[in-house]
């Protein structure tokens, strides 16, 4: 027993050790012959290497092990606190909500940020916590609804942010740099001022471990009352101002919050005492390690990669092989279900469906003249004008369609209210797929990148199997989602920080623009929407029997792996197709079939319909605000889906639980 | 497609053409060579970033140039479409409307200079305007030739912009101003390897290797940075800054064309004189 309690703490060694060693490698040729006063004490100005050292070598080292710390530890108390191990700075919306701050003081109110950098993003991500605290607030603190809320206000900041870079992108490089997180330091101002913030949160932090200790005995402890909802209310006020600072200073260090947590339990350290403190040291170990590296890796190439996207780059992998390796055992995620109002099927859909043939009347007959101005179209100027509106409303709609149903099918399958193409990461493999294609080809066809996106989107499918094999609940396919969501936007951090211009392209895609698509393109999306729409039907039966949880499913006959297997394939081939015309950040499979349940289409064909139905209407006002809304400029469609659903989300959300409070 | 830019040029020298430009640097030559194009992807940010020269008024703005308005590019019957390697993923889409040719200037790996002057070159030929081109070649030779003269006490040089008061980029080897540098036979002090674009990111203790030669900074800088310097050890202690070698610049677009390299040599010798 004794073994396996100091192993946690042996690895925790370990890791420091591989921190110094890549420390030593990378600082020595630079430090070498300087003595330690002459390190620590001001040097003059004419002995540059000594200028070096002093105001940037050593600062940085200091603010990766601080950063690191801080986030260890923010990670680990969101974690606890939420008691969801997927809690953490990036799936609560805090960065996102900082990055949004910076980019909106950079072009508007340029003075605030003249004034204090610090205090526009800390503005940002407490503004983007409140939000989420008051959904939260207002659910309990319910882990299932926090995440939710969270990744909904990280992508909405997220998106607006891609909306005002592909407006401006001449002006925000610095955006994308910030986003990266660069460790780069000119003197000690930055660790000076944010040490003593981060030591007195760490101290009020570990003030709160005893009554946190009280929280982990879950629902149980409720009886204790308001007094533990404060401490529950104030350790999260200490996580989400440790991401502030930090956030704020360096800009995002991908990943690492949720990283930190993570390998602390997976190397052994179970008691949350011994957690608190390693999650905190080994953020620190990494992020030193992973910036070191970065630094060596620079000065060899002359080429500057931002530490924090590296930082995403590096630990998604090493927490999948983990999660891979060990039957980690999570806290499960509560199921929130909430009790909804069954309404009458037929009216609901037969409405969703009017609003769509209205949107897409609109977005055909609708648009703007050369000056500008409104204008409904008709006969030879239709006839002009029609091969482009036409191809862009169907791929778009069908995408939807397909989005939606991938999405529906998942969050059945899975049992767990958070699946989704986008959130599994099957939105991401496509992704990545698509950007292989797109950097190795120098002129990449449709069919080069449908094969790429699928493969991509294939190639997480089988991951999914590898890790579905023994698991029982879905939070290992919501990690792995995650996880690879991290990897992705890392990896288009660091090819946006690098300048190359295509970047902005690719942004313009992930944003979900329809831009690329042709005809071709639009009747094969229609062509698989439609192939959808009918595979779907043949599962009903299933689904609703994998709805009622797996046990359940197993005991009616309907054979498990085999129902699953192609329920997955057929999710992973929609969500593949979807993704190419509109790119992997609408999440419209997410949001589609919550709408479709809070709008009371609940279980079966009608809520499969419903779905679908949605992602449509979704996606078809989407393409007309986007195409006409801020002409002559063309918003992408995907993004201004994310714009649209986002509020909607969160109104029916707080209108469901009015519902609830009802019965 | 072969043989349509001579059907296009044919055309052109018939009659003005309808030009719908979807690059900044070949709309500069454009205007110099007085063919304006009637439609220009992100107008308004014109003056912010290419300044020179002035766009003339009724140049229809076509959005971004990373998705371009087709609808109003439709509306506006172009007559031909200039476009760069960059965009050549819609080039399907943009032919459906009008001829579309594209120019390969930056990101070659290789200086841009000869690209520029096979554009420009091009350009005059395709609209009928190859007697202006040369002017405009000739034009700028002279420039560069007087800015020469007046630069020559300069010695060594960098230019970077401001990403952020910590993220730098130096220009150098395989970038526009590199190119007129050269010719003003100034020689760049940043001797770090640069990409494919002319550029290399850097941290402010890089700019040691600036030593006390010459710094230009160019616009736009973030507005939190100049108040940052003042209060900056390091940057107090980079030789350069104690010699008050520093000096900031207006902008000059970065991925340009000849009006680019005389903005760029006229904007150095003012800064210095």
């Amino acid at each position: 027993m004794t073994r396996s309690k100091f192993k946690p703490w042996l690895w925790t060694l370990l890791l420091w050790l591989a921190a110094l060693i890549v420390t030593v490698i990378n600082l020595a040729p630079s430090l070498k012959g300087m003595g330690f006063v002459e390190l620590v004490s001001t040097p003059s100005p004419e002995d540059s290497r000594a200028v070096l050292a002093h105001y940037s070598l050593l600062p940085r080292l200091a603010i990766a092990c601080i950063s690191g710390f801080a986030l260890g530890l923010s990670g680990m108390l969101f974690q606890h606190v939420l008691r969801n191990p997927l809690a953490s700075p990036s799936t609560l919306g805090v960065e996102a909500g900082a990055q949004l701050a910076l980019g909106v003081a950079m072009l508007w109110f340029p003075a605030l940020l003249g004034w204090d950098r610090d205090v526009t993003t800390a503005l940002g991500g407490f503004a983007a916590m409140g939000i989420v605290s008051i959904v939260a607030w207002k659910f309990n603190f319910q882990p299932v609804v926090v995440i939710l809320a969270g990744m909904v206000t990280g992508l909405y900041c997220t998106a607006l942010v891609t909306l005002i870079v592909l407006m401006n992108d001449h002006y925000l490089a610095g955006l994308f740099i910030w986003g990266g997180g660069s460790l780069n330091q000119n003197d000690w101002r930055q660790v000076t001022s944010l040490l003593p913030k981060i030591a007195l949160s760490t101290l009020i932090a570990f003030l709160l471990v005893r009554q946190l200790t009280l929280l982990s005995l879950g629902e149980a402890a409720q009886g204790l009352g308001v007094k533990l909802q404060f401490v529950r209310a104030g350790a999260f006020a200490v996580a989400v101002a440790l991401t502030t600072f930090v956030v704020s200073a360096v800009g995002i260090i991908g990943f690492l919050g949720l990283a930190a947590p993570a390998i602390a339990r997976a190397i052994g350290a179970r008691r949350i005492g011994d957690r608190m403190i390693l999650a905190p040291l080994i953020g620190a170990a990494l992020l030193v390690i992973i910036d070191q590296l970065v630094q060596i890796y620079g000065t060899r190439t002359g080429i500057a990669l931002p530490t924090g996207a590296v930082t995403a780059l590096v630990g998604a992998p090493a927490l999948l092989i983990l999660m891979l390796r060990r039957a980690v055992p999570l806290q499960s995620t509560t199921e929130g279900r909430s009790i909804l109002v069954a309404s009458r099927h037929q009216g609901v859909l037969l409405a969703i469906l009017l609003l769509l043939l209205v949107a897409a009347f609109m977005t055909l007959f609708v648009g703007r003249d050369v000056n500008g101005a409104w204008a409904s179209q008709s006969g030879a100027m239709l006839e002009q004008l029609l091969p482009w509106r036409l191809p862009r409303l169907v791929a778009a709609t069908s995408a939807g369609v397909m989005l939606a149903l991938a999405g529906s099918m998942l969050q059945r399958l899975t049992g767990n209210a958070m699946a989704s193409p986008e959130v599994l990461g099957v939105s991401a493999g496509t992704a990545f797929g698509l950007l292989c294609v797109l950097y190795m080809a120098t002129e990449p066809t449709y069919l080069g990148r449908l094969t790429g996106g699928f493969s991509g989107g294939a190639a997480v499918l089988v991951l999914l199997f590898l890790m579905g094999g023994n698991a029982k609940t879905g939070n290992r396919f919501l990690i792995l989602g995650v996880s690879l969501g991290a990897l992705l936007t890392s990896l288009v951090s660091i090819i946006l920080a690098s300048g190359d211009p295509r970047a902005i392209s690719l942004i313009s895609w992930m944003a979900g623009s329809t831009y690329g698509v042709n005809a071709t393109t639009a009747v094969i999306s229609l062509a698989f929407a439609l192939v959808g729409i009918g595979g779907v039907m043949l599962f009903v039966r299933p689904l609703q029997q994998f709805a009622l949880g797996e046990i359940s499913a197993h005991s009616r006959g309907v054979d498990i792996r085999i129902a699953r297997l192609m329920i997955l394939g057929f999710s992973a081939l929609l969500t593949a197709i979807g993704t190419l015309v509109v790119g992997p950040l609408s999440f419209v499979g997410l949001m589609a079939p919550h709408l479709a349940q809070r709008l009371g289409l609940i279980r079966g064909a009608p809520h499969l319909a419903g779905s679908a139905l949605i992602g449509a209407l979704l996606m078809a006002v989407a393409d007309f605000i986007g195409r006409t809304g801020y002409f002559p400029w063309q918003l992408p469609s995907g993004l201004i889906a994310t714009l649209l659903g986002g509020p909607v989300f969160a109104v029916l959300l707080l209108h469901s639980r009015r519902q609830i409070m009802q019965h | 497609m072969a043989f349509a830019p001579t059907l296009v040029a044919a055309r052109g020298r018939a009659a003005g053409m309808r030009v719908v430009c979807l690059d900044y640097g070949l709309a500069q030559t454009l205007i110099e060579i007085g063919s304006p194009p009637v439609g220009l992807i992100d107008t308004p940010s014109w003056t912010d970033w290419a300044i020179e020269p002035p766009l003339p008024p009724g140049i229809a703005n076509m959005g971004s140039a990373h998705e371009v308005n087709m609808e109003l590019l439709q509306l506006l019957k172009p007559d031909i479409i200039l476009s760069t390697p960059f965009l050549e993923w819609v080039r399907p889409q943009l032919e459906l409307i009008a001829p579309v040719k594209s120019f390969p200037i930056h990101a070659l790996g290789s200086s841009p200079y000869p690209h520029i002057l096979t554009a420009t070159r091009e350009l005059g030929n395709l609209l009928g305007r190859a007697a202006e081109a040369e002017a405009l070649i000739d034009r700028t030779e002279t420039e560069l030739r007087a800015a020469k003269e007046k630069a020559r006490h300069l010695g060594k040089i960098a230019v970077m912009t401001f990403l952020d008061a910590r993220n730098l980029r130096l220009y150098g080897p395989g970038g526009n101003f590199q190119d007129v540098l050269d010719r003003l036979g100034i020689e760049n002090a940043w001797k770090r390897p640069t990409n494919e674009w002319g550029y290399s990111d850097a941290s402010m203790a890089d700019l040691i290797d600036v030593g006390d030669n010459w710094l230009f900074y160019m616009d736009p800088v973030p507005p939190d940075v100049i108040a940052s310097l003042s209060g900056s050890p390091l940057w107090q202690s980079m030789p350069f800054v104690a010699k008050g070698r520093v000096q900031r610049m207006e902008s000059v677009l970065m991925f340009g064309t000849l009006p680019s390299m005389t903005r760029f040599a006229r904007l150095l010798v003012k800064a210095i004189a």
